[in-house]
């Protein structure tokens, strides 16, 4: 069961859940979390400073010795995706990013012409760019060959929790992939996690199944178990499904009376 | 002067530079985990204590904080 490394742009992630920040209701709360999922990279935003916002999130991340992905939520076009991903560069010395260019505040979803046009940029400025992206096999693939370092398709809308609506289009995104799928947004429970990494996905990343959980520290548990067995499962290679019966025991030297 | 930071007019004295802005809005002494755009711009940290800042200039300051 070793010997199942989760690599991205070169570099080894000790975990296949990457956990999101947002939602907990305090610091102490997230900090719990992210120590009972086992995750070893955790999303922060970029956002006006606040001086009246108690605590450091990126102290707490430390303390938990956690890898950190700034993202660009909340930016609805290129340009602002673009910027922002270039603060957050200057600001944490990462040159990762979670690319998110939002459509609108309604579903949230991505817009994959502006996406695709601040992936591209970004590539050429040296990013390791992961794109939150829709379930379209077909932007994965632009997304893939502009150079971006993963593809992060959505299960569901943020914070939905309807897990992954379109198992099929998973699949084929998985299929032609020639870098890490991770199933980002609308995991609700932890089948949904295990399922995503059934469907052959490299990892998932979660924030509100977590963080607004009723026990975020017991459900980020089940979450790590879930992409563990998920993983498990898809590498084991289930039984094909049948429509009819097949026993188990053996049907030979059956008694008869 | 007044400059606009964070979407708010702020007046700050002439000849301030976004070092000494980033410290009246409590920005660590090494501004970890802090960057800022100067009308629209990036100024990259090395930049902070000799960039002048201007009369009507926009500067948005970002830091890292909980989220998605």
């Amino acid at each position: 069961m070793a010997d199942d490394a989760f690599t991205i742009a070169g570099e080894e992630l000790g975990s296949r859940l990457i956990l999101g920040t947002g939602g907990a209701p305090s610091l102490a709360v997230m900090e719990a979390a992210i120590r009972a999922s086992g995750t070893d990279m955790c999303t922060v935003s970029m956002r006006r400073v606040d001086t009246t916002t108690p605590g450091s999130t990126l102290d707490m991340l430390a303390r938990c010795g956690v890898r950190v992905l700034p993202n660009t939520a909340g930016c609805r076009t290129s340009h602002e995706a673009v910027l922002t991903a270039e603060l957050a560069r200057e600001a944490l010395g990462t040159n990762w990013v979670k690319l998110e260019v939002i459509a609108d505040e309604q579903t949230l979803l991505p817009d994959p012409i502006e996406l695709l046009d601040a992936a591209e940029r970004l590539v050429a400025e040296g990013f390791t760019v992961l794109p939150y992206t829709n379930d379209d096999p077909v932007l994965a693939r632009r997304l893939q060959q502009v150079g971006c370092a993963a593809v992060m398709p959505l299960g569901a809308p943020i914070g939905t929790g309807l897990g992954i609506r379109n198992a099929h289009n998973i699949e084929l995104i998985v299929a032609e992939a020639e870098v890490p799928v991770v199933l980002d947004a609308g995991i609700g429970t932890a089948s949904d996690a295990a399922l995503a990494m059934e469907l052959g996905c490299d990892a998932v990343l979660l924030a509100s199944a977590v963080t607004r959980a009723q026990d975020p520290a017991l459900m980020a548990a089940a979450m790590a178990a879930g992409v563990t067995a998920g993983r498990f499962a898809a590498r084991a290679g289930r039984i094909p499904r049948r429509h009819h019966a097949r026993a188990s025991s053996p049907v030979h030297g059956t008694a008869v009376f | 002067m007044t400059l606009t930071v964070n979407g708010k007019a702020m007046q700050v004295p002439a000849g301030t530079t976004l070092h000494q802005l980033m410290i009246m809005m409590s920005v660590s002494a090494n501004g970890r985990g802090s960057a800022a755009a100067v009308d629209g711009v990036v100024a990259p940290r090395s930049r902070w204590e000799n960039l002048e800042l201007r009369a009507g200039q926009h500067v948005e300051i970002l830091t890292a904080t909980q989220g998605g």
